[in-house]
């Protein structure tokens, strides 16, 4: 099976307190790993730094064996790895549609210029990309609310919406944080199935949980974060 | 007939500038304050080059929006640099600067004396003199604008801006980069803005810098908030508020020593109570948090 990401011995300090230090591993393609450790214990720093939000103090990023230079959240999310935040980022003022539009990639519509040089492109790729949107919005059953404004949606369901998003983004890493969080049983029922589903599409999928009985139930790997080192599960003693 | 008339331009002005503001505030999120600087600056460079150069009317509009989205690269890095807050407290800075600029700048703008004897339109040789003519060239301005951003509203270019106003975070981590987006809703709306600014030196054959304070920059805001954020209607509807009301009030019974204070006071009074009961405007789907 081929690594998807590899961390090398990435360090993070925050104002002289050490929050990861010397952070290693790696992630299988098209397999699901999960992240545990106490609050503080740096889960969502990593996330920070994989993702470019935050810039690591040292250490290497690999994705599929290219190293990473200077990480920012566009470069990054353009190789291919999407973020889900613990508390979903959408446009609550977009409808559920527009949200998973927004997120497509290489849409002409994004630059200006295609406006003048090739409109014809923009819309039949708007065309396209409506109907991909509606099939992904059926993967992750709201698609019978794609005219609904995202901020109406329960938690759960924004959540889920948030996945679609990576998806219409055509992301092969989902850095998924904490996505049981706040939601009732039935819809973290929802969301594991949607991510088997992505599992067995190919998707590789890191999430950072604390549910830690559902998360080991359907991940592969589970890693665990004490004081800023990374374990993985056979390495430590529960 | 020619009161109406007169009515008619200043809605036309208004619903151009308000259109402008929407696309700022309404679409992007971005609350400037210094959109009167822009339709000052697009007034100054129509007049300037009517009077100084001889240009036909469609040449000088061309030229004071381009010279309009070249003034507006300061409030382009503002919105990057700045966000929220600070973001409105830069562009008050840069309304107050264009301000005194034109102040003070006697050599070009001639200073608090303004600029006469502004010719009218004249588009292909027929001259646009009379207040019907001007009314007609104005509402096929302002009809073009509406019909340029209603293209706007429909294309998928709307969505990345509205998406700036929602959430930024959720635009980096798709790869969209927000400043971009914003560059270009600053560069769009400066030049709609002198688009009214052309009209509004046109029409009167005079402009002074007291056309353009801050003052006017909170009107212009105010008729984007009243009509409702985000929506056309509601940009032509906050435009026709704000030119009507005064008129209508001109009706209320009260000595002309204060008539105009007091239309003022009804006016801000409207305005609180739209805030306070209707806070998303007459026809909004956004409101500021």
């Amino acid at each position: 099976m081929e690594t998807i990401l590899d961390v090398r011995n990435i360090t993070k300090s925050f104002n002289g307190l050490k929050v990861l230090q010397n952070a290693s591993f790696a992630v299988q393609t098209g397999t699901v790993a999960a992240f545990f450790g106490e609050n503080g214990s740096g889960k969502t720093t990593l996330f920070h730094i994989i993702s470019g939000f935050l810039k690591a103090d040292g250490g290497d990023l690999y994705y599929k064996n290219t190293p990473i230079s200077h990480p920012t959240p566009t470069s990054v999310a353009r190789l291919g790895i999407g973020r889900v935040w613990q508390n979903p980022r959408i446009c609550k003022n977009l409808s559920v549609l527009d949200n998973l539009l927004l997120a497509s990639r290489n849409h002409p519509g994004e630059r200006l210029l295609n406006y003048f040089v090739r409109p014809g492109q923009i819309i039949d790729a708007e065309k396209s990309k409506k109907s991909k949107a509606k099939e992904v919005a059926g993967e992750i059953a709201l698609d019978g609310k794609l005219g609904q404004a995202a901020g109406e949606l329960s938690f759960g369901q924004q959540k889920l919406l948030s996945i679609g998003m990576l998806l219409m983004n055509e992301a092969s890493l989902l850095l998924l944080d904490e996505p049981f969080a706040g939601v009732n049983a039935k819809m973290i029922d929802h969301i594991s199935e949607v991510m088997e589903t992505l599992k067995k599409q190919g998707k590789t999928i890191m999430m950072i949980e604390h549910n830690r009985a559902k998360a080991s139930s359907i991940s592969d790997t589970q890693f665990f974060l004490l004081k800023g080192e990374i374990m993985q599960k056979n390495d430590v003693y529960l | 007939m020619n009161y109406l008339l007169h009515i008619l331009v200043m809605a036309e002005i208004y619903i151009i500038l308000g259109l402008a503001m929407n696309l700022l505030a309404g679409y992007s999120g971005l609350l400037s304050v210094s959109q009167a600087a822009f339709y000052g600056i697009g007034a100054y460079a129509a007049a300037l080059l009517l009077v100084n150069t001889g240009y036909s009317f469609p040449i000088v509009l061309v030229g004071a929006i381009v010279i309009n989205m070249i003034a507006c690269i300061p409030v382009i890095a503002f919105s990057i640099r700045f966000r929220d807050l600070f973001f409105v407290l830069a562009t008050l800075a840069w309304q107050v600067i264009i301000f005194t600029v034109l102040y003070n700048w006697v050599s070009v703008s001639n200073g608090p004396y303004g600029i006469s004897g502004i010719p009218k339109p004249v588009i292909f040789g027929y001259p646009f003199e009379s207040l019907p003519q001007f009314a007609l060239l104005a509402g096929a301005l302002c009809a073009l604008v509406l019909l340029f951003f209603y293209g706007l509203h429909k294309s998928p270019l709307s969505r990345y801006f509205q998406g700036v106003r929602d959430d930024q975070l959720t635009m980096l981590s798709f790869g969209k980069k927000p400043g971009y987006y914003k560059a270009i809703a600053i560069s769009i709306s400066s030049g709609v803005s002198a688009i009214a600014g052309t009209l509004f030196a046109c029409y009167y054959s005079y402009i002074d810098p007291t056309s353009f304070t801050m003052d006017e920059s909170i009107l212009i805001i105010s008729i984007v908030l009243i009509g409702g954020l985000g929506t056309l209607r509601g940009s032509v509807a906050g435009a026709l508020f704000y030119v009507l009301l005064p008129e209508v009030l001109r009706f209320v019974n009260v000595p002309d020593a204060f008539a105009s204070n007091l239309r003022m006071m009804i006016y801000a009074l409207i305005l609180i109570l739209m805030v306070m009961f209707r806070p998303y405007g007459f026809f909004g789907n956004y409101r500021f948090e």
